[in-house]
């Protein structure tokens, strides 16, 4: 259903209800694969552009964001804003949204500390789940951000916090994606 | 005021036999690879969303309620009321 037809649909009633069903009506799941600990997640099953299309849909604010999972959406989307400005050269701009996606990201470190390459959220439905993997990247593209804008001293101080990061993720979870992070920090 | 059920990555058949054990008559709408939960941000079940006539989510449920229970009628009077 397109955005007019919702429109319209809409204008007829007075408030839409739309309820995710619970355990009941549950199909048996299988369970969630399992990853020897020195895995290497290969990029192919854990990137970037597959945490962008897991959180896109409804926009977190800032305001509004009670749930962790909210301000990991929050955290992912703000860093999609922020990627497509920065190839656009906007350092500015980029600057404020990963700056923003890392503001959101510190926030579920606080109470769920641990990356996940698949965290189960709900009977075998899982999401990618790299909060500190994410900030070191995000830090990883401010150190450039801090370079074009002859900004040394925060470049360095974004750096010393994306390795701290990914040194954190890395306690969890090893990913093709973090090792490129790694080089990139070099 | 309308209700949509949402059922995410089930069977049709296993749908049925719960419509048919709870006597739910509305429909039931399949989300069949996760992509409406992505999108609403569900990370848990139950969920409920309200919307009002602008498209806006005014308030959500994230547990399961008692749907009979005063608080949550009050909740929906007080949304229903919202002026057009």
């Amino acid at each position: 259903m397109n955005r007019v037809n919702l429109k319209g649909v809409l204008s007829l009633i007075f408030i839409l209800i739309v309820g995710f069903l619970g355990t009941r009506c549950a199909t048996p799941k299988e369970g969630v694969k399992t990853y020897p600990k020195d895995y290497v997640h290969p990029l192919t099953e854990i990137n970037l552009e597959k945490v962008f299309a897991e959180n896109r849909g409804l926009r977190v604010l800032e305001e509004n964001a009670t749930k962790v999972n909210d301000f990991y959406r929050g955290g992912v989307q703000e860093k999609e804003e922020g990627e497509i400005l920065l190839k656009e050269g906007k350092w500015e701009e980029a600057r404020k949204h990963l700056e923003k996606s890392n503001r959101f990201l510190r926030v579920v470190v606080k109470y769920i500390p641990e990356d996940e390459a698949h965290r189960d959220i709900y009977e075998g439905q899982t999401v990618i789940f790299l909060p500190n993997l994410l900030m070191a990247d995000n830090d990883l593209k401010l150190v450039t951000v801090y370079k074009n804008m002859k900004n040394e001293n925060k470049a360095a101080e974004v750096k010393a916090e994306g390795q701290y990061y990914l040194a954190e993720s890395l306690k969890s979870v090893k990913t093709e994606w973090a090792s490129q992070i790694k080089k990139g920090f070099e | 005021m309308a209700l949509l059920k949402v059922a995410t990555k089930e069977k049709e058949q296993d749908l049925k036999k719960y419509q048919n054990e709870y006597k739910v008559s509305s429909p039931i709408l399949i989300d069949e690879n996760g992509s409406a939960a992505n999108a609403y941000g569900v990370w848990n079940r139950p969920a409920t969303f309200f919307i009002n006539r602008e498209g806006k989510i005014v308030a959500r449920v994230l547990k399961e309620v008692d749907w009979t229970s005063n608080n949550t009628k009050n909740l929906i009077q007080y949304l229903l009321k919202e002026k057009k």
